[in-house]
């Protein structure tokens, strides 16, 4: 080995120490950047199948529910049963000609509806009720 | 289970090859940009792509990848700083940062008035090293850092900077000429 090979040599190993050296005095702050850089990458790749409840983001789907929620009241407010229109019924009901359809619903609507309990259980409400049923055959027949 | 298994393995040796190579990593980034969040953002990004594209690629081919990766990113940074330095010259906006790290060099004289001392010598031999590092040429600079500091050989460093053999011998010896000559006087 020649002089300037071992001069070269010297010198190498001089900068690769001092490169070394340069590492292992990094300020505390740079280290910490570093380590939690690595930690953020590695984090990043780690598979999400796995159902990871406090990785979830609870607050993006506040609208989705909101909206769910609306639609929902929607329907049961528009077909509620209360909101049905009866004359509607009746009128569908007439218009077919069929009597005894119409007066199975009519019994349905004394029966559904509460407030005509007390006039059901008088007998007298049983003749007035026959006589108009009556009548409105003959109408129907005219 | 066995794909978990697989892939805690995975993330450990990762972990273990990133955790060996950052401090280098950065110091490389840091002497090509003289910033120092240049430098973090630089191995972010590095390590960011390496882990997306290329950790199924076996253990072995990490190392050349990775400073692959690197000095694409400072090349990219450097490139980035050459347009904005253009704009600033359009400004007129005073270049002092650039005096600043020429005349690094010359803040830094050879104190031998005192009785020698290994540790201040060593001080004054890193802080030298560091400036006359920064002043070569990006190609010269990274192809001795990768020479010298990591020890790959010629092919290996050809492969990672996309460039000829001969080619990295010519760098070599260029930043060796220059690194000697400059730090002459530390030694």
């Amino acid at each position: 080995m020649t002089t300037e090979q071992s001069q070269l040599e010297t010198f190498e190993t001089k900068v690769k120490t001092s490169l070394d050296e340069s590492v292992i005095t990094l300020d505390k702050e740079t280290l910490q950047a570093l380590t939690s850089i690595r930690q953020k990458v590695l984090e990043k790749q780690r598979p999400q199948s796995r159902l990871n409840f406090n990785a979830w983001n609870f607050n993006a789907w506040i609208p989705a529910g909101a909206f769910a929620l609306c639609a929902l009241l929607t329907v049961l407010i528009v077909y509620s049963p209360d909101n049905i229109d009866d004359s509607t019924q009746r009128m569908a009901a007439q218009q077919s000609g069929n009597h005894d359809q119409y007066e199975q619903i009519a019994m349905l609507e004394l029966l559904t509806h509460p407030e005509d309990l007390e006039t059901t259980s008088d007998p007298d409400f049983y003749v007035w009720m026959d006589e108009i049923l009556a009548s409105e055959d003959i109408d129907n027949a005219v | 289970m066995p794909m978990e298994r697989d892939f805690d393995k995975q993330y450990l040796s990762m972990n273990h090859f990133l955790a060996d190579i950052e401090g280098r990593a950065f110091r490389m980034a840091q002497i090509a940009t003289g910033n120092r969040d240049d430098a973090l953002e630089i191995v972010q990004d590095t390590m960011m792509k390496l882990v997306q594209k290329y950790s199924h690629h076996q253990t072995s081919e990490w190392k050349a990848l990775f400073y692959s990766i690197l000095n694409s990113r400072i090349l990219d940074w450097h490139r980035r700083q050459s347009v904005r330095n253009r704009f600033r010259s359009w400004l007129n906006w005073s270049d002092d940062e650039d005096e600043a790290v020429e005349d690094a060099l010359a803040q830094h004289p050879i104190d031998t008035s005192h009785e020698p001392d290994i540790k201040l010598q060593d001080s004054q031999f890193m802080t030298g090293l560091n400036t006359a590092l920064s002043a070569l040429p990006l190609r010269q600079q990274q192809v001795f850092l990768l020479r010298v500091w990591e020890g790959l050989d010629i092919n290996e460093t050809a492969l990672i900077m996309q460039c000829s053999a001969s080619s990295v011998k010519t760098h070599y010896a260029r930043a060796l000429e220059k690194l000697r000559g400059k730090l002459e006087d530390y030694q």
